[in-house]
């Protein structure tokens, strides 16, 4: 509706229209924010242990991992703890898996908001995808109380972290736009998502170590960007080094590919929205 | 500069019998299967060439049957649709009246929502901080605004998305019919405060079943029919051709029914020949309350000779609420029917009915008062008051305070 108010013509013109723009992009925003935040405070509101979930979850799964992996198995993980290694891979996995859950049905849960009025729908799966976010600067607290208990050596190069799960989210957004649009179309996208993303923590070195699988198993585990940002982010923050730098620029590239490629797909798709639910 | 544009929109709906809807349907329609048993998608027009044109500053209305395609044009111009075909152009920021109280999340409280429900449409939080006190004020739920949502009646939820949707200052308000909520002082405020927007500048689109609320408060009107527009201007023409048209399908459907009524009455010594109303010489099916008008039925006095007897009207509303009854049986010695055809009138100087359909029923007795005949539904017409009022009548009154 912004661009239809705008019929003036000339410089003047532009630069209201532009103004508008940039309005309209803050109201979205903020419409965004308010849709995260219910997202978070409908999850915890009503269940007993409330924000507890976010820490817990990782927490049982880290310490399964470590009884199967490190008790049974033998694997070893060190110099880091097994609990701490399990933490790091999950903390991060997790972040990306449930995003994509979340925004799976963000659209096809929203059916009464999407009747109302007209809003950018793009709003909700991003919406949801920034509640996980939230939800995971609780787990990564308790990361790093993990940390300090076990008195793990961490790097500088931590630092970087940022820059990689600004990847990580983009990366996320892609798929989670994808998802979501798809599974207005076909309402059991959950359930496939559900399953492939078992089958994807597998086959990313979430839970083992990249160095512990053969040379040539590693390049095709590498291709997965997925498995590129977990690993880097292991590396950055208990190595100090980047172990495969040149695949880094491969995840940036499909996250690239796989954002623009999930936000063309659900432009495409959003007019139908109202039509078929 | 028009507020709305409205240019040649066509809509389709495709009603897709063998859409996949998930993904094993998907892979499961890829398996090979004669052409021919597949069920065939359906096209469905809901909107066919529609061209409006709301000018700044001004109201609209629209009306027309169920299903007519009225809320498919509300749902292309608060943009959760695309049209097919032709395009629209709306100014100005929108607040619709459609689904009240939907994205009202039922966990949160009516002050969250009131947040959420701004933002999404389209007003920031500072901005909805300076209206709070006034929506609180206006959905009247002051002790209950830090409640959950889901604990508030329907009523209430009406109310706040009402007092929300109108508070955010839009410079287009679409209405769909949403006003049938709430009791009826409510409903006077809602259109209260619509009236008080629209005279502020705000261009309203309304839909109504209301159509006194239409002929009178909105600039222009549109009748939309399957899809099809059927007339566009004046709201009082707008209005009349379609209680016309609503007038023509009774009948059309009623004729059926009392055919074997009056087969039955056949025979009798005064046959119909024709019955309608007069106003002013005129024949006419519909009038304004207070005219004075003729009830008129032409018979045919088969039996050869001139014959004594009554006649009377019974003017009902077409629920079966009698309103007036009228018999020459009550009102003196029986009338005299000459040989041949015949008209029975009864003058009546003022008819103060209220806005509506009504119908009259006939019937014919002997000069003994027993039964010859009796015609339901006989005659029909509407009727438009100035004022719409509930009750039966519409009085002419004056006040004073003495």
């Amino acid at each position: 509706m912004d661009d239809a108010s705008t019929s003036f013509l000339g410089e003047n013109g532009k630069w209201h229209r532009l103004i508008h723009r940039v309005r309209g992009m803050g109201l979205w925003f903020e419409l965004t924010r308010n849709l995260a935040s219910r997202d978070v405070e409908t999850r915890y509101k009503h269940s007993l242990l409330g924000l507890y979930w976010a820490i817990i979850n990782p927490l049982v799964t880290a310490a399964i991992f470590g009884f199967i992996f490190g008790v049974i198995f033998h694997v070893s993980t060190k110099p880091i703890p097994y609990v701490v290694f399990y933490l790091a891979g999950l903390t991060f996995w997790n972040f990306f898996a449930n995003g994509i859950m979340s925004a799976v049905g963000s659209v096809s849960g929203n059916a009464a908001l999407l009747a109302k009025i007209y809003f950018p729908r793009v709003v909700l799966p991003t919406a949801s995808i920034l509640a996980r976010f939230i939800d995971f600067l609780f787990s990564l607290g308790v990361f790093i109380i993990f940390i300090l208990i076990y008195r793990v050596l961490v790097h500088w190069t931590s630092l970087w972290l940022p820059a990689i799960l600004l990847i990580q989210i983009f990366f996320t957004m892609g798929i989670g736009y994808m998802v979501a649009a798809l599974n207005v179309l076909y309402r059991d996208m959950t359930q496939l998502m559900g399953l492939l993303l078992m089958v994807w923590l597998y086959f990313s070195p979430v839970i083992y170590r990249l160095s512990a699988v053969p040379k040539t198993l590693q390049t095709l585990l590498l291709i997965d960007p997925m498995g590129t940002i977990i690993e880097m982010e292991r590396n950055v923050i208990f190595t100090g080094r980047i172990l495969y730098p040149e695949y880094l620029w491969v995840a940036v590239a499909w996250t690239g590919v796989v954002f623009l490629g999930g936000l063309a797909l659900f432009k495409r798709v959003e007019p139908m929205f109202a039509e078929v639910m | 500069m028009a507020a709305i544009r409205v240019e040649q929109v066509w809509k389709q709906f495709l009603l897709k019998k063998d859409r996949a809807d998930s993904v094993g349907h998907l892979l499961l329609r890829m398996i090979p299967q004669p052409h021919s048993k597949r069920p065939k998608s359906e096209p469905f027009w809901a909107l066919q060439d529609i061209t409006i044109d709301m000018a700044e500053g001004t109201s609209f209305g629209i009306v027309g049957n169920n299903g007519s395609g009225k809320s498919t044009l509300l749902k292309i111009l608060t943009r959760t649709m695309t049209p097919t075909r032709g395009s629209i152009q709306v100014s100005g920021r929108v607040s619709a009246l459609i689904e009240l109280g939907a994205g009202f999340h039922p966990d949160f409280t009516g002050r969250e929502n009131v947040y959420l429900n701004g933002s999404i449409l389209g007003i920031g939080r500072k901005a909805i901080d300076q209206k709070m006190e006034e929506i609180i004020e206006f959905a009247d739920i002051r002790p209950f605004i830090d409640t959950s949502v889901k604990y508030y009646s329907s009523g209430m939820q009406a109310r706040l998305g009402f007092a929300v949707a109108t508070s955010v200052d839009p410079e287009i308000l679409i209405v769909d019919e949403v006003l049938a909520v709430g009791d009826e002082s409510f409903q006077q405020r809602c259109m209260d405060r619509i009236f008080a927007m629209k005279r502020g500048g705000t261009n309203i689109l309304l839909v109504s079943h209301n159509l006194g609320a239409i002929e009178r408060l909105m600039d222009q009107a549109v009748w939309i029919n399957q899809g099809i527009m059927q007339k566009i201007g004046n709201p009082r023409d707008v209005v009349f051709a379609y209680r016309q048209s609503m007038i023509d399908q009774n009948e059309g459907r009623s004729q059926t029914e009392t055919v074997s009524e009056v087969a039955e009455t056949q025979g009798g010594p005064l046959e119909l020949r024709d019955a309608y109303v007069e106003v002013d010489g005129h024949r006419v099916d519909s009038m304004q309350s207070g005219t004075a008008l003729d009830l008129i039925t032409e018979v045919d006095n088969v039996t050869g000779t001139a014959l004594s007897g009554h006649f009377s009207y019974t003017v009902r509303r077409p629920d079966g609420l009698e309103i007036v009854s009228l018999s020459s049986m009550l009102d003196g010695p029986p009338m005299t029917f000459q040989r041949g055809l015949g008209r029975v009138v009864v003058h009546l100087p003022e008819l103060y009915l209220t806005s509506g359909e009504y119908e009259v029923d006939a019937a014919s007795f002997d000069g003994n008062g027993r039964r010859l005949a009796e015609w339901r539904a006989l005659i029909r017409f509407s009727v438009q008051a100035m004022q719409t009022t509930p009750g039966l009548l519409v009085l002419p009154h004056q006040w004073h305070i003495r």
